[in-house]
């Protein structure tokens, strides 16, 4: 088996453009949540998301046209334009056969269906127009980038909800260990989408004012988009042309609830064996994680069932092990999260500080672990686990590691 | 994009015929038989929604939804959160009403 | 970790052609096509549409009475699917324990189009604190795939792979290497697509869709496909040959997978086939078989010019001047073109013509280009069999199948 690494992160966030502006951002503990802009909220129950100011498309598309695609498909060539450009790759110098594309969503371009229903209620069906249908399906995501790329090895999409972000970088990772591809672009992506927003505040889901993790106050999630991709390659080929190597992806473990369309299990029950799974897949022990990037939406429900998910797997180190959530600053960026919080924790690992979770006021004693409160931290980890769950029971962990070339970091570090 | 509508008042129905204690109650049971898919004989005035008819949380948001559809009211998920049998769904529907007519 | 094989077990299958395999096989071999008026379609677009419908389709015999309200089509035709294939696996989805070796991956392509289409409209019709909540969750693309685990109490992976029409063979090989990394015992893998207006109306606005009422795949004079609905769920395993000796002989062995993509267009076929010839190639490659030993071809082809003409020019890539010699298949002929699910079908059809050694006939496909196309079926000798799905945007997937002796 082939060990593979992070050498690029390109992501696009409420919270800044590019990984060195969103990384700033988080460390800074800066919200990217704002009242809504992309459509009128004025009939909504709450008016708050987490979108993308001031993206400039063209900035980013030099091969296709905006207007050939969704806003999805945008962020998603524009975060591998970044991450490409962050990896220093030299593509013509490669076989492009074996670069491939892996992404997440979890609703593809649907401003094309918001589109066809406006129009079909303002002027009926025959006027819509048939240019619109080819763009819609979530395919056609990956397929823009790899044409922006000239990438023509594997390409797929896998829209497992909130989660959907890890699924496609775990399928990049298994694709570059069994060898069939040298390099993957690997990622989610999501448009701000007035359906998610008006189902997500039919359930009550959403917070009026500001998104809280883990805090006993804690009153909803906060829809929001957003993209990011990673370059993923092959580690000896990385080390050979002097790559910066950000962190090495150790392996990954994916469950299903089988229990609730929308609700998570109240006891994690799902959630424990995709992280055991990720762990066991990485040949890593419970003692040696040292930070998790929780799913953390700050619903009442989800953040209790992640923190027992969390006590039940690690015992009485949970009490001494890190949890996180960036969606505090960035709000739910559906398919495109759990992405970013794996670029985030990548970014965790090379820099040794961990993101807090803001808004952090008062404990709850249902979840009562270290949330890092509103204020990054400095612990340089060595060993952390990304987790996303999604509608549909999805539960998906991915375990990164510090990259150390000749050893996988498989046993626990001293003094653990 | 197309604004969204907001949800309709309650609004005044001069010709409407009202609603009867025993049209909602038949209406209700019948709604909940839907939800938990059994008959509407099925369904006794006071058996318990969550413990007895296993009405989870998105269910009796579907059911809310359904009232306010009907009725064109708006019951606040907080009141709807303490009613457990057909007969509180049908009291606060009534109570509901009632303050719309007095409102217009 | 050589010995180890990884076989399609049995077959669940929701189809124009039939529900459960056995009038799935009767039908296929008889040459019949589903295609027909559409019920589905006449409610919104009248009469006139034709496509290859699953008609009548009652999930209750299978899924029983409770439960199927919440389920949206693609989920109901999923679940009967993956209920058939349990049923045939004898995996016993009867345990009230959730089953943490098995699981599900699930091709789509429009996935939960007409949901999420019908879900925005009550938003924009009544507002949005009216729409209901129980529709909400089949907005996402992997709710059938979500739903079916719920109902089956699948708890191990449980994946949704969208790559158009090349998806449903993304999922049988997704589901092939999970198997062979030891993190399943038992996988259903395959695709569904339901038949949606939406989909329907835009293909009809870009003239994808055949004016004659039947699709002709490889046909001079074709003008088009025709959309087609279905699930299929293939139960795979992982083992050796003695693992096998148990359980009943396998319909196939799924020996070699291969993907590339044209990086052309988001929504055309690449000319020069080459995406198509590589990855033919690269499944054979990965098969450890030669364009020599390829027994029959289970093609892409529905009708429509570009793709038919990719894929022709591929083959022909591949096999050379013995390509007029190889019996060839091209179902859609009878399914139309299920999208998402069309890859899984098409492998399903691949193994059972190597089981039986006998291609079931193309509707109205003789004497086509050259090629060894038929009308009837037509008999086979050898032990593998190449089954391809290319889509529309530029992403080319093919699988090789072997005989299970």
């Amino acid at each position: 088996m082939k060990r593979v690494v992070i050498s690029g992160l390109g992501l696009i966030t409420p919270v800044g453009i590019g990984w060195g502006e969103a990384w700033a951002s988080l460390l800074a503990g800066r919200s990217g949540i704002a009242p809504v802009e992309s459509f009128d909220t004025s009939a909504f129950p709450v008016h708050i998301g987490a979108e993308v100011k001031r993206f400039d498309s063209l900035a980013f598309l030099k091969k296709q046209t905006p207007d050939s695609m969704g806003r999805s498909s945008q962020f998603a060539i524009a975060a591998a334009r970044l991450a490409l450009d962050d990896s220093h790759l030299d593509l013509p110098r490669m076989n492009l056969r074996r670069v491939g594309v892996s992404m997440g969503t979890t609703s593809g371009e649907p401003q094309f269906v918001e589109r066809y229903n406006d129009i079909r209620k303002a002027e009926g069906l025959d006027a819509i127009p048939g240019e619109m249908l080819p763009k819609y399906p979530c395919n056609v995501i990956p397929t823009h980038i790899a044409m922006e790329f000239a990438l023509r090895g594997p390409s797929l999409m896998i829209p497992t909800a909130c989660a959907a972000g890890n699924y496609a970088i775990g399928y990049g990772f298994d694709l570059i260990r069994s060898g069939r591809v040298d390099a993957m672009l690997a990622g989610g992506a999501d448009a701000f989408s007035r359906i998610t927003y008006m189902g997500f505040a039919r359930l009550g889901a959403i917070a009026k004012e500001r998104c809280q993790p883990f805090d006993k106050n804690r009153k909803g999630m906060v829809p929001g988009e957003g993209a990011a991709v990673l370059v993923l390659e092959e580690a000896e080929a990385a080390q050979a042309r002097g790559a910066k190597i950000y962190a090495e992806v150790l392996g990954y473990g994916i469950s299903c609830d089988a229990h609730h369309m929308t609700a998570a299990h109240p006891q994690g029950e799902g959630a424990v064996r995709a992280m055991a799974s990720a762990l066991r897949d990485s040949g890593v022990s419970i003692d040696a994680v040292d930070y998790i990037s929780a799913h953390g939406t700050g619903t009442p429900t989800n953040d209790r069932a992640e923190s027992i998910a969390v006590k039940s797997l690690f015992g009485e180190r949970a009490k001494r092990l890190p949890v996180s959530s960036i969606k505090s600053m960035i709000g739910h960026t559906m398919g495109a999260a759990s992405a970013i919080e794996a670029a985030a924790c990548a970014l965790a690992l090379d820099t040794g500080m961990l993101p807090p979770t803001i808004n952090y006021e008062e404990p709850d004693p249902d979840c009562d672990l270290d949330y890092v409160p509103n204020v990054a931290r400095q612990t340089n980890p060595r060993v952390v686990l990304n987790n996303a769950y999604a509608f549909g029971g999805n539960n998906a962990s991915l375990c990164l590691a510090k990259f150390e070339a000749g050893v996988r970091p498989s046993a626990p570090s001293a003094g653990e | 994009m197309a604004q969204l509508p907001a949800q309709p008042k309650a609004a005044a129905q001069p010709n409407a015929a009202p609603h009867t204690a025993d049209d909602i109650r038949t209406h209700v049971r019948e709604l909940v038989a839907e939800i938990t898919e059994r008959t509407p004989e099925e369904v006794s005035d006071s058996a318990l929604f969550i413990e007895d008819l296993g009405i989870d949380s998105l269910m009796a948001i579907e059911m809310l939804v359904a009232m306010d559809k009907k009725y064109k009211v708006q019951i606040p998920e907080e009141e709807f959160r303490n009613i457990k049998t057909v007969n509180d769904a049908v009291a606060i529907v009534q109570r509901f009403l009632a303050s719309a007519g007095k409102s217009k | 970790m050589m010995s180890e094989r990884i076989c399609i077990t049995g077959a669940g299958v929701v189809s124009s052609l039939g529900v459960g395999m056995a009038e799935f096989e009767r039908a296929l071999y008889a040459g019949a096509s589903g295609a027909g008026q559409s019920e589905i379609l006449r409610a919104v677009m009248g009469d006139g549409a034709t496509a290859c419908e699953v008609r009548d389709f009652n999930p209750q015999p299978w899924l029983g009475n409770k439960g199927i309200r919440v389920l949206d089509r693609t989920a109901r035709l999923l679940c009967v699917a993956a209920r058939l294939a349990l049923d045939e696996a004898q995996a016993g989805a009867s345990s009230s324990e959730s089953n943490v070796e098995s699981g599900l991956v699930c091709g789509t392509m429009f996935g939960s189009l007409h949901s999420i289409t019908s879900f925005d409209w009550s938003g924009l019709e009544d507002g949005p604190n009216l729409v209901n909540p129980m529709d909400f969750p089949n907005t996402v693309i992997n709710s059938a795939a979500g739903q079916a685990a719920i109902k089956f109490k699948m708890g191990g992976v449980n994946s949704t792979i969208c790559a158009a029409q090349a998806s449903g063979l993304y999922a049988l090989h997704y589901a092939a290497e999970f198997l062979r990394l030891g993190r399943a015992k038992l996988l259903l893998a395959g695709g569904v697509e339901e038949l949606s207006p939406e989909a329907w109306l835009g293909f009809r606005k870009n003239n994808w869709l055949s004016d004659t009422g039947s699709a002709q795949p490889f046909a001079e004079e074709a003008s088009g496909m025709l959309l087609g609905e279905g699930a299929v769920m293939l139960s795979l395993q992982c083992g050796d040959a003695a693992s096998f000796a148990s359980t009943g002989k396998p319909l196939a062995e799924i020996v070699g997978f291969g993907a590339a993509q044209d990086a052309h267009s988001a929504n055309g076929f690449d000319a020069s086939a080459s995406g198509a010839t590589e990855a033919i190639a690269l499944a054979l490659e990965s098969a450890g078989a030669s364009a020599d030993q390829i027994a029959c071809v289970i093609a892409n082809a529905n009708g429509s010019r570009g793709g038919d003409w990719m894929e022709l020019r591929a083959l022909r890539n591949v096999f050379g001047a013995r390509l007029t010699q190889i019996p060839i298949c091209a179902p859609k002929a009878a399914l139309g073109d299920t999208l998402g699910a069309g890859g899984a079908f098409a492998a399903l059809v691949g193994a059972l013509a190597l089981q039986k050694q006998c291609l079931p006939p193309t509707p109205g496909g003789s004497g086509r280009v050259g090629l060894l196309l038929s009308s009837e079926s037509q008999t086979i000798r050898g032990e593998y069999a190449l089954v391809n799905a290319f889509s529309c945007d530029g992403n080319n997937a093919a699988i090789v199948l072997r005989r299970c002796a």
